[in-house]
């Protein structure tokens, strides 16, 4: 029994743990990253007619919302100091609906772009280069048309664009790269993201390079999938363990009882019955295992969850260890819990219906 | 139909793991219904075996059974649950009771096999126990009872189902005299009131003695019978009656 406890408690906490992981990364893909990038053409530098693109990409089915945005490299300098970063030139409304840039400005506003040579930077960014609101850096880059652009917003989303990336209006982008009315990439946000895929391969019949964020972070996909794949590794494993447990504790048990065995047959018990006797004992063992397993699940998962910890890499948020409690779980894990007891005890089972009931009467 | 509930026709029981040791050596033998008939003999002369081929426990390798007339040398295994639950009590040296069930449950076992209600089970059962003078012992469990308790207990779950045929394997073995009489005085009650068959295996002359009819077996074969004349025995073939029949008052 306290195999079969331990076995489903196991299993209900590791999914638990697993989902919760899951659930982060998904978090972090649905939060905090475009699900969907279109890149130019394959021999040409810029998307040109991005209005129709961005209105053709908006009435596909799934789609939340898109952006269209131009981003070159450039050298920020100001005082003594110089940084590369993206410079990206985008619709803030638009860009808000995919990074929400908006929600994690500690400074200054997001749309304050629009109003002339102006840019909001990352907090990272703006510390290396020791600027502050209202202070004026130089961008230049080869090719490119020197501009100084004055500091309107300073922003902290606690993800790499703090450090890498300059916030400016579309036409200041396209301005300093000296070209027209274009675009170099639209990012889109669908409803399912799950859904990508199949939507990026729509979107690419129109001959644009199309990323799914499943390319585009191919390391986020291979975790999800590993994660799942030893969950359910381990699942088995603990599985197989308690079943052999239990064929291992029936089988004891049915020596245990042979006398009673050769007994109950004397007075007339047949087969079957002797048969069913144990398969209900497996059965309520099974039962009573899986109430238990899931009570000191719930228990590791109370315990566990209230533990916090630091994650550097998420900017230094405070935060618990991330598990997602699926309430089918519970007894998903308890009727395969069940099931695989009274698999395991059919053996014992029939053997012990198999007796001699002359040799079990001796014992 | 004859009144012979028990006919064996050569009945032979070898067992061959290796060395083959004849337990059994083609005994044939009548017992009339209401025949109270005790086994004896030394040690490892085949009693247990003869008694288990008679309760349908085991299968003979040679011969044959008839229980009322029926061949039941070859019946199936759940054909021969059927006849044990529902033609045939046991008593065993050892009670095996099922240490998890009161006294009253344990009597209860055979009559639920054979499909009667709860509460006639519940209540046979109590009476059976009132019987064997544990009235006021039903809900314990066999722990809590003695050597001698118990073996009452296991008594009644062998006469509660009403089986026209009671075997016993020495079933006082581990009683004293008052215990040992008290059970057999039931016994005989029973015997004479419903006209029970009882097949008792036994070391104890003075039990033996007060029984109908007396089988001796020695090697596998039955060498001697002695029938209940009056105060004493005869014997009805010759009889070599060796140690421990020596002290029986022959007519
Ligand atoms: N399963 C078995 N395998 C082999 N030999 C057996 C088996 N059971 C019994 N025997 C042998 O059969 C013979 C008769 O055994 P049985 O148990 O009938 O003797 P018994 O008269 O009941 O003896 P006791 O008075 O000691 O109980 C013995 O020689 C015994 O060793
Ligand atoms: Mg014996």
């Amino acid at each position: 029994m306290t195999a079969v406890a331990l076995a489903v408690s196991i299993s209900i906490f590791f999914t638990s743990l697993a989902n919760g992981s899951q659930a982060l990364l998904t978090d972090i893909v649905i939060e905090k990253l475009p699900h969907i990038a279109v890149s130019p053409k394959e021999d040409e530098d810029y998307i040109y007619l991005y209005r129709s693109l961005i209105d053709k990409i908006g009435s596909l089915k799934g789609v939340q919302s898109s952006a269209y945005s131009l981003t070159t490299t450039a050298t920020l300098a100001f005082e003594d100091k110089t940084r590369n970063a993206g410079l990206k030139g985008v619709v803030p409304e638009d860009e808000d609906q995919i990074y929400k840039i908006s929600e994690s400005m500690v400074q200054g506003d997001f749309s304050a772009v629009l109003g002339g040579k102006r840019v909001v930077v990352g907090k990272k960014l703006a510390e290396d280069l020791g600027l502050k609101m209202g202070d004026r850096l130089e961008a230049s880059f080869p090719r490119a048309k020197n501009t100084s652009l004055t500091v309107a917003g300073i922003f902290d989303t606690g993800t790499p664009l703090d450090e890498s990336v300059a916030f400016v209006s579309l036409k200041t982008a396209q301005d300093f790269q000296n070209e027209g009315d274009v675009a170099r990439t639209i990012e889109v946000r669908i409803d399912d993201i799950y859904q990508a895929e199949p939507l990026a391969r729509q979107i690419s019949l129109t001959g644009y390079e199309v990323q799914s964020w499943q390319e585009t972070h191919p390391e986020i996909r291979r975790s999800l999938s590993v994660g799942r794949f030893w969950t359910r590794i381990s699942v088995i494993l603990v599985m197989i363990v308690s079943s052999l447990g239990i064929a291992n504790s029936m089988t004891m048990r049915v020596m245990d009882k042979t006398r009673e065995i050769g007994m109950l047959m004397a007075v007339g018990a047949r087969r079957r019955n002797i048969t069913k006797i144990f398969l209900i004992e497996s059965g309520l063992l099974g039962l009573l295992g899986s109430v238990v397993g899931c009570f000191l699940a719930l228990l590791a998962i109370k315990i566990v969850g209230n533990f916090s910890f630091e994650i550097e890499a998420a900017g230094s948020e405070i935060t618990t260890i991330p598990l997602t409690i699926n309430p089918w779980d519970f007894p998903a894990f308890s009727l395969l819990a069940i099931a695989l007891c009274l698999l395991a005890g059919i053996y014992p089972a029939i053997k012990a219906s198999r007796l001699d009931p002359v040799e079990a009467i001796k014992g | 139909m004859s009144d012979d509930i028990i006919v064996l026709k050569e009945l032979s029981k070898i067992y061959g793991n290796g060395v083959e040791v004849i337990a059994l050596n083609k005994v044939s033998l009548t017992i009339k219904a209401g025949e109270f008939v005790s086994i004896v003999g030394p040690s490892g002369s085949g009693k247990s075996t003869l008694l288990n081929l008679i309760g349908l426990l085991d299968t003979p390798t040679n011969g044959q059974i008839l229980l009322k007339g029926i061949d039941v040398s070859r019946a199936s295994p759940d054909e021969r649950a059927r006849l044990r639950n529902r033609e045939l009590g046991f008593v065993f040296q050892y009670h095996h009771l099922i240490p998890e069930f009161s006294a009253l449950e344990n009597v209860m076992i055979p009559m639920l096999i054979a499909g009667k209600s709860k509460s006639e089970a519940r209540e046979r059962a109590s009476e059976y126990l009132k019987a064997v003078g544990l009235e006021d012992r039903l809900k314990s469990r066999p722990n809590q009872l003695s050597g001698g308790q118990n073996q009452r207990v296991a008594v009644a779950r062998a006469l509660v189902n009403h089986p026209s045929i009671v075997i016993g394997d020495e079933l006082t073995g581990n009683l004293d005299t008052k215990t040992s009489d008290m059970i057999y005085e039931l016994l005989r009650d029973l015997n004479r009131k419903i006209n029970q068959t009882f097949i008792l295996v036994t070391h104890d002359m003075t039990l033996a003695e007060k029984t109908d009819r007396i089988l001796r077996i020695v090697d596998g074969k039955l060498v001697c019978e002695l029938l209940r004349q009056d105060d004493g025995f005869r014997t009805t073939e010759l009889c070599d009656l060796g140690e421990d029949g020596g002290k029986i008052n022959l007519k």
